[in-house]
C-alpha cells in the first residue's frame, strides 16, 4: 500500500476468475501504519476537521485522552481492500455495513483482512458475501463487519 | 427531530483532491481508479459536512456505517449529497445519531447511499 505497509500472506486460493472464488478465500489484507501525518491529511482531503482527531489539547480532554484516528480513515482502509479484491465491480453496486469497535491510534500499525464468507446468486449474478475487518496491534478488533461485491470477471492475485 | 433534512452538499473533487485523498487512504499499492474517485472519497466529503450541520458539538465519533455503491464517480463530476436524520436519542451519557444521505449526480440518479451512526458524549 505505501512505504508504511505491508503485504500479509498471499490469500488463500487465488482465484483466476468468477467461477475460481470460494467461500473461505482472503481477500488481499494489508498492513498499515497509521500516523498523525497521514490522519492530518485524510482531514484535509475528506473536510473533516473533528477536533479530536487533530487537536491534541482538544483530545486529551475527551474519553480517548488523546487524538484517534477518523473511523472514515480507517474504513477507507477496508474499502481499499475490497476495490483490489473485486476491481470490476466494488465501486457499482458494492456494499458494506460495520461498526467501529474501538479507536485507532495515530502511532499504530493496523492489520486489515477479509474473507469469502459465502456466495450467492442475485439477477446480476454472484455475490460474494465477506467478513471484513481491521486490527488493532493488540489484535483488538477497531472495526468489523461485512461487505459484498459482485463476481466479475476479475479477482484479485 | 428525525425527518429533518440536511444539504444539499455540493461535491466535486479536482484531480488534485483525488490525488491528496488517494495519498492519505493508500499508497504505491492501492488500486488504479483511472480517471475516477476512489468510492468512499464522495461518501466521506457528503459525511463530514453533514455531520458537522448536525450540529452535536466537537467529538463526536462514528459508531456504525453502511455504504452501498451504485456506480462509479467520475474525477470532476459535481454530485449532491442530500441527508435526512433518521434517530437521534440519548442512551446512558451518549448520544445517538443516525443520518442517511444520498449521493445524486446532475440527473438526479442515486450513485451511493450511506447511514451513518455517530456518538457523542452528552
Amino acid at each position: 500500500m505505501s512505504a508504511h505497509s505491508s503485504p500479509l500472506p498471499a490469500p488463500r486460493g487465488i482465484p483466476s476468475g468468477a467461477g475460481g472464488s470460494k467461500v473461505g478465500d482472503s481477500l488481499p489484507g494489508f498492513a498499515l501504519l497509521v500516523t498523525q501525518d497521514r490522519v492530518n491529511d485524510y482531514a484535509r482531503a475528506a473536510m473533516d476537521f473533528n477536533p479530536i482527531h487533530i487537536d491534541a489539547e482538544f483530545a486529551a480532554k475527551t474519553q480517548f485522552g488523546r487524538r484517534i484516528a477518523h473511523g472514515m480513515l480507517t474504513l477507507a482502509f477496508v474499502t481499499e481492500m475490497m476495490a483490489l479484491a473485486f476491481p470490476d465491480t466494488w465501486h457499482a453496486g458494492g456494499r458494506l455495513k460495520v461498526r467501529f469497535k474501538a479507536p485507532v491510534f495515530p502511532g499504530e500499525t493496523v492489520t486489515i483482512s477479509g474473507e469469502i464468507t459465502s456466495i450467492t446468486d442475485s439477477a446480476e449474478g454472484p455475490v460474494a458475501e465477506c467478513r471484513v475487518g481491521l486490527k488493532r496491534p493488540d489484535g483488538e478488533e477497531a472495526v468489523t463487519g461485512q461487505a459484498w461485491a459482485l463476481l466479475g470477471p476479475r479477482q484479485w492475485r | 427531530m428525525p425527518g429533518h433534512k440536511f444539504g444539499p452538499y455540493e461535491i466535486a473533487f479536482s484531480r488534485e483532491d483525488a490525488a491528496r485523498y488517494s495519498a492519505a487512504v493508500g499508497g504505491d499499492g492501492s488500486p488504479d481508479y483511472g480517471g475516477m474517485m476512489p468510492p468512499m472519497a464522495v461518501v466521506a466529503a457528503g459525511l463530514s459536512r453533514l455531520i458537522a450541520d448536525l450540529g452535536l458539538g466537537a467529538g463526536t465519533v462514528h459508531a456504525g456505517q453502511e455504504v452501498q455503491f451504485r456506480r462509479a464517480v467520475s474525477v470532476g463530476e459535481r454530485i449532491t449529497a442530500h441527508g435526512e436524520l433518521k434517530s437521534n436519542s440519548i442512551r446512558g451519557d451518549a448520544r445517538f445519531a443516525t443520518v442517511a444521505t444520498e449521493f445524486r449526480d446532475a440527473a438526479g440518479h442515486a450513485v451511493a447511499n450511506a447511514s451513518s451512526t455517530v456518538i457523542v458524549q452528552a
